[in-house]
């Protein structure tokens, strides 16, 4: 069907044949009825960072970075879209028509490579008749080179966008439904970078330079998670992330990461770059204990084959909290 | 799709999923040398992007990718996309840049590609050639695959205004698109209210019926049909439902393609 989506979208809505049909355990709980049941679902979608998606494939299989953030069973807030985070959500049956908001930590294909797609998909989810929900937008914030980003999908993509408009008549126009936004917090200053009626998430600059990351809060009526994105050596992020119930940290394993990077042909440079944009397990832990948060999960791993004990050794002792090591499709 | 041949991958479109379901299969990026689109719906190419990134930081041999326009423009506006992924890769490695790994090999859809069909590649392992079909206005083609063992035709999306009959005469396996309209319209009524002219005629036109798949795979005299590129999508539709409406015009051999099938 043809342009963008509406093979999957329209009949997935028209014949009711959902991936929530065929939910597995452990995915996407249905709504439960009591008055203090919890209104957020905050579930891990892609576990993997960094660019060696070879090490990861098969049984245990990590995709890139992504976090689904449900509220009230139908807003859906994204933070990351990496490789693979499409194929999670809809196999753990979120649905993208739901998609209310993308936060993107930083604009390289660990993070961003199903962003577009995304965006795309939640398009053409909308209704083909002419004047039909043309109010609709659906805003992504990240971190300098958001904007630009979207610009260079919009000409990638130029063919399927137009023809999505002007043979089925999609509205509105691509153009006027996706509202990048680059978010520049002062070094050392969360900034809001996205507020609606439900969430309120914070930015906080980590990397900078050629390469600029955000971490992000997100607030919800019930939960209050932090997301770290790469956050290099130097970022301090206890003030950012004190009284956070859960973090989200992404990590490297440096010593199998130098392996890997061998194996992989990586140089010097590029290796030792790959391990200074991450933290160790064990400033996570360090930092999970001074911000005070009941919940550790590391996510966002580099290399994506390293066992969990491993991961737990190297996080040490620093953190008396819950310590996991997230996988693919946990909810948190 | 993915044809492997000797050890090497071929990968026909690079539809939402793509790289997830590669990675799934446990087929290597670096065993990647070329990638054939049959058109540029995001439905096709959406994983695209992230294939050539990924096959190029993971030190991926040199890529081609074939198919009709915007094919080069789709690949040159990659190396902007991504470019702090692909700039590091450039700057901080030892292999050539981007643009000299990962090529665009676009064809006009013009002279014999739009009658009996134009070889796109000859590498030795695999001959492959496209033809042109009927896909409304946007640039799209079927593509033959001959390998040493293999002779497989994808329609790519077609509608049942020009058949492949010709074209995938002699092939061993049609891989044909396939819709179900009415079942299509009557769920679009009940759940909606109907939707646009337009995409409707879209769907009717611009896709093809049982009928179309069922005489063109006899025509072409080819034992095995597939059916892929579902509508509705296999979830919820049973395959006996497929093979009933296919029934009446084909004798040969149908199958109903899930992901992950080996064919």
């Amino acid at each position: 069907m043809s342009a963008v989506f509406t093979r999957r979208t329209a009949l997935r809505r028209a014949v009711g044949a959902t991936a929530a049909a065929a939910l597995g355990p452990g995915l996407l709980r249905a709504p439960l009825a009591a008055a203090d049941a919890p209104r957020t679902t905050v579930q891990l979608l892609g576990t993997l960072a960094g660019t060696d998606a070879r090490r990861a494939h098969g049984a245990g299989a990590r995709t890139g970075s992504a976090l689904a953030v449900l509220v009230d069973g139908d807003t859906l807030y994204l933070v990351d879209a990496g490789f693979g985070a499409l194929t999670r959500l809809l196999q753990a049956g979120h649905e993208i028509k739901n998609l209310r908001h993308l936060c993107v930590t930083r604009q390289t294909i660990d993070h961003n490579a199903d962003l577009g797609t995304a965006m795309l998909l939640a398009w053409s989810s909308g209704r083909n008749a002419s004047g039909a929900n043309a109010d609709r937008r659906l805003g992504v914030t990240g971190p300098a080179g958001t904007e630009q980003h979207l610009r260079d999908l919009r000409r990638q993509q130029a063919l399927t966008i137009d023809d999505q408009a002007n043979a089925l008549g999609q509205t509105p126009a691509f153009a006027t439904y996706a509202r990048p936004r680059d978010v520049r917090p002062p070094a050392g200053r969360s900034v809001i970078a996205y507020r609606d009626e439900v969430v309120t998430v914070r930015a906080l600059r980590t990397l900078s330079a050629g390469a600029p990351a955000l971490a992000y809060r997100i607030q919800t009526p019930d939960r209050d998670v932090v997301f770290t994105g790469s956050t290099g050596r130097r970022a301090d992020l206890a003030a950012f992330a004190r009284g956070a119930d859960t973090i989200v940290h992404e990590v490297v394993d440096e010593q199998r990461a130098r392996d890997a990077a061998r194996t992989l042909g990586l140089g010097a440079r590029a290796t030792r770059r790959l391990i200074a944009e991450r933290a160790t397990p064990a400033a996570a832990a360090r930092l999970a204990a001074r911000a005070l948060a009941q919940r550790l999960v590391l996510a966002g791993l580099v290399p994506g084959d390293t066992s969990d004990a491993r991961w737990k050794r190297l996080a040490g002792n620093a953190f008396h909290g819950k310590l996991q090591v997230g996988h693919d499709l946990d909810l948190l | 799709m993915s044809i492997v041949v000797d050890g090497e991958l071929y990968l026909l479109d690079c539809g939402v999923g793509t790289v997830a379901r590669l990675l799934a299969a446990g087929l290597d990026l670096g065993r990647l040398r070329h990638v054939f689109i049959t058109h540029h719906h995001a439905d096709h190419n959406a994983d695209l992007s992230t294939l050539l990134t990924l096959a190029y930081t993971s030190g991926a041999p040199d890529i081609t990718v074939h198919g009709p326009e915007p094919t080069a423009r789709f690949v040159t506006t990659l190396r902007d996309l991504q470019r702090q992924t692909i700039g590091a890769a450039e700057q901080l490695g030892a292999r050539r840049r981007f643009t000299a790994t990962t090529r665009s090999a676009e064809f006009p859809l013009t002279g014999p590609v739009t009658a009996e069909g134009q070889t796109v590649l000859d590498d030795g392992r695999v001959q492959v050639t496209a033809k042109v079909v009927d896909h409304g206005g946007v640039p799209s083609v079927a593509y033959r695959f001959r390998t040493p063992d293999r002779d497989v035709t994808f329609s790519g999306d077609t509608g049942g205004r020009t058949s492949l009959a010709d074209f995938a005469r002699g092939s061993d396996t049609l891989v044909h698109e396939v819709i179900d309209y009415p079942t299509v319209y009557a769920a679009l009524v009940a759940t909606q209210g109907g939707a646009s002219q337009q995409f409707l005629d879209h769907l009717q036109q611009d896709h093809s019926s049982p009928e179309v798949c069922g005489r063109a795979a006899t025509d072409a005299g080819v034992p095995t049909l597939v059916l892929y590129h579902l509508i509705p999508a296999a979830t919820g539709y049973p395959d006996a439902l497929w093979r009933s409406h296919v029934a009446p015009y084909y004798q040969g051999n149908v199958v109903v393609a899930k992901d992950l099938l080996a064919i």
